[in-house]
């Protein structure tokens, strides 16, 4: 006999309405679909913009400066090189390192100079930037380095995280051979797919690739950018003004200023999944509340032999309410998980062409992102199916049997 | 004992006023086993579903063991539907998504009396002859077993009152005398039955026959 399997089974409202989801697979997929969608969205724009924050603060916890001196120039986001690889057109002299050290509350200065930036080398599968910096008063490159060094000659060289090649080994760049005595940490932007050089070197370096090239030259004695190191008893912005009061065409970026430059390359990004995300919930939302109601209608009959049975109202008001919340978490997960893979699938995509390296948010991060998408996916859900489950739940009995 | 005094029931709508039930006066004792004849749109449904605590009258009232039925709360009457009454409709509305053993348990949720519920409905499903298909879903079942287990479902909870609605409208002659050789049954266990239908041939199941038009009881035989 085929009877023999279940004598103790209970119906509760919980497996009244998995056996519901569960069978009806066609309309319940539509609002599945419908829900993975706007938590995905919104999962995918809330881990894009902490993702890009967290790689920002990262970067910029390591360093040891507080602000960066860059040339006035009109439109400048010149700040963008060491940072964001965006490429830098204008350069100081040499002797503003002085005139900034000179100002008071400045503690330590450091300067750098872009040399070139260059595209296709087997040894980076970015696009690499060639970077001059000044070992002996240097305070920003030299904590990210993963083994210390006591000096750089002209042909060594510090690569960032995505410079192939291990230590002691040698790179080719511009037809001459650099050795690479230490590699930095990842930080999460531009350091990354850096080479450092000395000071020297890059101005070298810079002449040699860009007289192929044809482009930007840096000349002997130029800077690209000033690092400094506030003293934080006086405190960052009274030191931030003295050094743009007392040097003129300069500009001052705080660091934290830096970090929300970088998120900003996100922002058309974010801004169009979350414009999409609210399109998605303007458009879903009746469209859930429609086929709720439908869904509801359909199963009047059913609704009303329960009432029959003994079902209260707040009992197939329940029913019909956490049905459509009980899809849109199942929506959810999905959209969830697909949004993750299409992140983890993305990722090199994400870098190579924002020029910044994305870090994975906290697991915090995430799972507060997780929680106020699936709660929102959740209240949508359930404010669409408020009015159906509360129409069908008040119908009288009867009513709800002669009605098909 | 169930009484209703002067019920009415008005359905309007669009201007228009239809008076399914006309001022009925009506005593059912316990143990009873009344049919209700009568063409379509006389009101015997309506009657029935008044009785049953699943539609409000316009006018009157209806007391079920000395309990005004409209009187009681959501809650009251839902728990007085589930205890004491068990319902047969002439279609069978078990859930297309759950199999029949899991439909014929599915009253219980709502009563407390849940202990053995597995046991006493494989019971039920044996006595009415489907008890090989307790994993079948309602699909795979032909129409007199979906009503028998309808049947088995308004059992479930032992009520006092069954109240079926056509029961045998879409059956065969035979399954017919075989459903309703089950009513006579149950009516014999001591419940009061009570049954609508088109069939003036099955008044012989009766202790009472009632034969309604356009909202009255005309005619009462014992």
């Amino acid at each position: 006999m085929v009877r023999a399997r279940k004598t103790n089974v209970h119906i509760g409202l919980f497996k009244l309405i998995s056996s519901n989801v569960h069978k009806r697979p066609l309309r319940n997929v539509a609002i599945a679909a419908c829900f993975a969608f706007v938590i995905g969205t919104m999962v995918t724009a809330g881990f894009l913009v902490a993702g890009a924050q967290m790689s920002v603060q990262a970067g910029v916890d390591k360093m040891g400066a507080d602000m960066i001196v860059i040339p006035y120039a009109p439109y400048s986001k010149d700040s963008g090189i060491f940072f964001t690889g965006q490429t830098n057109l204008n350069n100081f002299n040499g002797s503003i390192v002085q005139d900034i050290e000179a100002t008071p509350g400045v503690l330590r200065v450091t300067p750098q100079v872009f040399a070139a930036y260059i595209e296709s080398v087997p040894w980076c599968k970015y696009p690499v930037q060639l970077i001059g910096f000044d070992p002996s008063s240097d305070f920003t490159i030299s904590p990210l380095m993963q083994t210390s060094i006591t000096g750089l000659s002209s042909d060594e060289i510090v690569v960032g995280q995505y410079v192939r090649g291990d230590i002691g080994t040698a790179i080719n760049i511009a037809e001459k051979n650099y050795t690479i005595v230490s590699r930095l940490e990842m930080t999460g932007f531009s350091p990354d797919y850096s080479v450092y050089f000395t000071m020297e070197e890059a101005y070298n370096v810079s002449t040699s690739v860009n007289h192929v090239s044809g482009g930007y030259l840096a000349q002997n004695g130029d800077i690209s950018a000033v690092f400094v190191k506030a003293d934080r008893s006086i405190g960052i912005d009274p030191v931030l003004y003295w050094i743009s009061s007392l040097n003129p065409g300069v500009l001052v970026y705080p660091m934290t200023a830096l970090g929300r430059e970088v998120t900003a390359q996100f922002a058309t990004t974010t801004q169009t999944l979350y414009l999409t995300t609210a399109v998605v919930i303007l458009v879903s939302m009746p469209l859930v509340a429609l086929i709720s109601m439908m869904g509801a209608n359909e199963r009047r009959r059913e609704i009303g032999i329960l009432r029959a049975m003994g079902a209260t109202t707040p009992y197939v008001f329940r029913m019909i309410f956490m049905e459509a919340v009980l899809l849109a978490i199942i929506g959810g997960v999905i959209g969830i998980i697909a949004s993750s893979a299409l992140m983890w699938g993305l990722h090199d995509w994400i870098t190579s062409s924002l020029h910044t390296t994305f870090l994975w948010p906290s697991i915090w991060t995430v799972m507060a992102q997780v929680a106020v998408a699936l709660m929102a996916g959740i209240i949508l859900a359930g404010l669409a199916a408020i009015i159906p489950a509360y129409r069908v739940s008040q119908m009288e009995p009867y009513d709800s049997l002669r009605r098909e | 004992m169930i009484v209703a005094s002067r019920i009415s029931k008005i359905y309007s709508g669009n201007g228009n006023e239809v008076r399914a039930l006309d001022g009925v006066d009506l005593t059912i004792q316990s143990g009873e086993f009344v049919i209700i004849i009568g063409r379509s749109g006389s009101g015997k449904s309506t009657l029935l579903s008044l009785l049953g605590g699943l539609s409000r009258p316009t006018h009157g009232s209806i007391e079920i063991d000395g309990n005004d039925i409209w009187k009681m709360n959501d809650k009251d009457l839902s728990k007085l539907r589930g205890h004491e009454i068990g319902f047969v409709f002439q279609f069978p509305g078990l859930m297309p998504t759950l199999d029949v053993l899991e439909n014929v348990i599915l009253p219980s949720s709502f009563v407390e009396k849940r202990e053995g519920v597995g046991d006493r409905a494989i019971k039920l499903l044996d006595t009415l002859g489907i008890g090989g298909k307790v994993n079948s879903f309602p699909h795979q079942i032909s129409g007199g077993e979906l009503k028998r287990a309808s049947i088995a479902r308004a059992l479930i909870n032992d009520p006092s009152i069954i109240l079926a609605d056509e029961p045998t409208g879409d059956l065969d002659a035979e399954t017919e005398m075989e459903i309703m050789e089950v009513f006579r049954q149950m009516n014999d266990e001591g419940r009061t039955i009570i049954m609508v239908t088109h069939n003036p041939d099955l008044s012989s199941f009766a202790s009472r026959v009632m034969r309604m038009d356009t909202g009255h009881i005309r005619l009462e035989a014992r």
